[in-house]
């Protein structure tokens, strides 16, 4: 091996170990990746995309996004054997970011399509928005969220939600925001110590949603 | 309008090629300006969410969809629906995963309206937009599907073709009128106040929008949960930072 490239891997293995800014994206072949990435990018982050659990760049931030349903996004994180990575690292006390689905896979099980188990990590479940004709099924727009005073400080809280499906904590000391849509208190973001969710999408949320994740990013 | 009923102003961007392009009735195409450029001027703006409609049906293409919808994305922090020329799963897959919230689908779901169930299955039905081409039958009051830009008529009464689509599990409708689409005559209410008989899933009127009073005016039916603009706000009618303070003085629940 000549010097130079010697050199070369060098610093490259450099650069992977030791910036600060990285960031772990659990890329297990749902859709979305491609915006947060984006954003993670804007708030100068590099995403380290983890599609196996050896891709995992240790003592860096997760975010587990989500979409599509909620069986399919499990069988998915099995498939890569991503859901026993995800447990460890949350137990240790690595700082997760569930996003929509993301976050309902926290939970122990959800109700969507037929009973499914999540990864368990805070306890209750999954379950249907019950709709009227005002706030309908799923609930696809802007919303104004209300945060708890001491988690999050922002201006105007208008977040972008498409959802069918909402979480049911059974500590809901966990919650750190809500919106009220027709007669459903829908839990909007959640925190039990280094384990964080969000039910709306930063990335689709304009300048409040990055302020959102820059504060998990801060954290 | 109820206080708590939400409404969202959506940019309709017709595409052709990398253009944002204006047709009136569907016929006679104009070039306005590069999507992208448009997308994130309306981004800034404040818009609530952008929806990329392919005139020519290129979003089949690999290539094209890497190319120009990751580009026309990446600045965008709003959701965005893409539809146009769309036929299979695979091809809906691809354009979600260049930065896309939404697929919309016309044609394809006509030809095989299961499609639409297969898509809910594997994206959710969230992210499926069906996409409906409304035209007034001349002897009554009904109104006929057309697919391929306004040019086709199915012959399919649009209440039954409605029906068909929530069945198979669309989240969402996005429904234009083919003879109000780039006249600025105002919304065709009569057609959305049928619709809202039958209608249970989010709804957004398209097609004919002149002054921030149609606007009002059609978001007075309950089912209609947005508007898709276009020529208004190309040719700066207004602007949707000027819009969106009219509603907010209003007491309209919308984000500002």
């Amino acid at each position: 091996m000549s010097l130079k490239s010697f050199l070369k891997i060098k610093i490259l293995t450099s650069d992977i170990k030791l910036k600060k800014n990285y960031i772990n994206l659990i890329d297990y072949g749902v859709g979305n990746i491609f915006s947060i990435s984006k954003s993670l990018e804007y708030l100068n982050f590099k995403c380290n995309f983890v599609k196996k659990p050896s891709d995992l760049i240790e003592n860096k931030k997760i975010i587990l996004p989500g979409v599509g349903s909620f069986p399919n996004c499990k069988k998915l994180l099995k498939k890569n054997q991503l859901n026993k990575l995800l447990i460890k690292e949350a137990k240790k006390g690595t700082p997760l970011l569930g996003v929509c689905i993301g976050m309902q896979l926290l939970m122990d099980y959800s109700l969507e399509i037929k009973k499914t188990k999540g990864l368990g990590l805070i306890g209750g479940f999954v379950k249907k928005i019950s709709n009227d004709k005002i706030n309908k099924v799923p609930n696809i727009g802007w919303r104004n969220v209300t945060f708890k005073k001491k988690f999050f400080e922002n201006k105007k809280n208008f977040f972008y939600f498409v959802h069918s499906y909402k979480i049911q904590l059974d500590d809901k000391s966990f919650q750190t925001s809500y919106i009220k849509y027709g007669d459903n208190i829908i839990p909007t973001s959640i925190q039990k110590k280094n384990i964080f969710g969000c039910q709306f999408h930063p990335e689709k949320s304009g300048k409040d949603g990055i302020n959102f994740l820059k504060k998990f990013l801060d954290e | 309008m109820k206080k708590d009923k939400n409404f969202r102003f959506i940019s309709r961007l017709d595409i052709k090629d990398q253009h944002v392009i204006k047709s009136i009735n569907f016929e006679g195409l104009r070039k306005v300006g590069l999507a992208k450029d448009y997308a994130l001027k309306y981004y800034n703006e404040n818009v609530d969410e952008i929806f990329y409609i392919d005139a020519v049906s290129s979003l089949f293409d690999k290539t094209f969809v890497r190319n120009f919808l990751q580009m026309a994305c990446e600045r965008i922090r709003v959701p965005v629906t893409v539809g146009g020329g769309i036929k299979n799963v695979d091809q809906a897959k691809n354009i979600l995963k260049s930065g896309a919230d939404k697929i919309a689908i016309n044609t394809a779901a006509v030809k095989n309206p299961d499609l639409i169930k297969k898509l809910s299955d594997l994206i959710g039905s969230q992210s499926v937009v069906s996409y409906i081409e409304a035209k007034k039958k001349e002897s009554n009051d009904t109104w006929e599907v057309y697919i391929n830009n306004g040019k086709e008529n199915t012959g399919i009464d649009i209440m039954r073709w409605v029906e068909i689509v929530q069945k198979k599990g669309a989240g969402e409708l996005l429904v234009t009128s083919v003879d109000r689409e780039g006249t600025e005559k105002g919304f065709e209410y009569d057609l959305y106040n049928k619709l809202s008989k039958i209608v249970d899933v989010p709804m957004i009127a398209n097609g004919g929008c002149g002054k921030i009073k149609d606007i009002l005016e059609i978001s007075k039916n309950i089912s209609v949960d947005g508007v898709a603009l276009s020529s208004v706000l190309h040719f700066d009618k207004f602007k949707i930072n000027e819009l969106k303070k009219f509603f907010k003085n209003k007491n309209f629940n919308i984000r500002y």
